[in-house]
């Protein structure tokens, strides 16, 4: 067995550590906030369609911060909407964790000479994965939440410094 | 009807003074002088014959010297010597459309920049408000008799007019550092300093 440490044959009884079974547990279940703003939220549908079929890593959309885990930043994020996305990061449960999808998210991509637009989502909050792309395809979110799977699953969970 | 008809309807049919602007751009429009705006729209909407009963787009844009010089450049442009020169000011486009008679007109006027106000016509046309609201936000125009002048996208308290053309955008707001970063100021050309 790779995922799990040890299995007895036939006895149903599995040997592991507590902090390997929460973290398969919690990187197999990313809920993530519904959070688009622009077209990079058309390939976030298309990945959630049945191509992309997100939700066979359990990613499940929600639609209030409380019960996601994974917050999307998909799309271009002006300076009004920025002071939303630290609200909506801030009312979300802990561990929390961002992907910035698509070059605007990462850093105002085409728009970032523009008045009313952020340079970068990482200037309002923490972003664990950035996705490079303009936008990316469904294949690279997918891609981008494997990723972010395995470093959940590294995490010392019951560990963790404050 | 053509625009050439309407122009001369206008003409007849009331005080405004109009001209029309035929190699200004694009498209053919009427120049109407910006205190006789509302009387030519009030017209132009009563008049059976023309019937102009959707406002289709109201917009506008911030003239300056250079920017003539780039329409000199494509259009042969005719100096308007009835109106009162100004080296800049708000140029003002109303687009409207008939749908009993199937035609349309564009009607243009202009503000200067140091008063940038202009008659409201939202008691014509309800879709007026939010086209307004919109010109009011970008270029700053303000129009008198408008029910709720507000900004409609940027937030209350964002100071200028985005679309002016001597705008400069912020490096903060509410705390939040938007600044370009070393490695965008790295992408500029050499010997320009901001």
């Amino acid at each position: 067995m790779k995922t799990l440490y040890n299995k007895f044959e036939s006895d149903n009884i599995v040997l592991t550590s507590l902090d390997h079974l929460v973290n398969l547990a919690r990187a197999n279940s990313m809920w993530y906030l519904l959070f688009s703003t622009a077209c990079c939220g058309i390939e976030l549908m298309q990945t959630g369609g049945p191509r992309g079929d997100l939700e066979r890593f359990g990613s499940a959309p929600r639609a209030v911060p409380r019960t996601a885990d994974l917050m999307l930043v998909a799309g271009t994020i002006t300076l009004k909407m920025a002071e939303r996305v630290k609200i909506l990061y801030e009312q979300m449960a802990e561990p929390r964790y961002v992907i910035s999808m698509g070059s605007c998210a990462n850093s105002g991509g085409l728009f970032q000479s523009a008045y009313s637009v952020l340079d970068g989502v990482d200037r309002v909050i923490p972003v664990d994965i950035y996705l490079p792309g303009c936008p990316p395809r469904p294949e690279a979110l997918l891609s981008a939440l494997i990723d972010l799977q395995k470093k959940v699953k590294k995490e010392p969970y019951f560990r963790k410094k404050k | 009807m053509n625009i050439l008809q309407i122009f001369e309807q206008i003409k007849q049919n009331t005080d405004a003074v109009v001209s029309f602007q035929e190699d200004e751009g694009p498209t053919p429009s009427i120049y109407v002088r910006s205190d006789s705006v509302l009387s030519v729209m009030t017209y132009l909407k009563e008049e059976e014959a023309l019937d102009f009963n959707v406002l289709m787009n109201h917009t506008g844009f911030h003239e300056t010297e250079s920017s003539k010089l780039f329409w000199h450049l494509f259009f042969d442009v005719s100096q308007d010597e009835s109106e009162d020169h100004h080296h800049e000011e708000i140029r003002l486009f109303w687009h409207l459309y008939s749908y009993k008679v199937e035609h349309r007109v564009t009607i243009e006027s202009s503000v200067p920049i140091g008063k940038a106000q202009m008659d409201s016509v939202v008691s014509l046309w309800k879709s007026a408000n939010w086209l307004e609201r919109e010109v009011y936000d970008l270029l700053g125009v303000t129009y008198p008799g408008h029910p709720d002048l507000r900004r409609i996208m940027l937030p209350p308290d964002w100071e200028g007019h985005p679309l002016r053309k001597d705008y400069v955008a912020p490096t903060s707001y509410h705390g939040i550092d938007n600044s370009p970063s070393a490695l965008t100021k790295s992408f500029e050309p050499k010997g320009k300093s901001k």
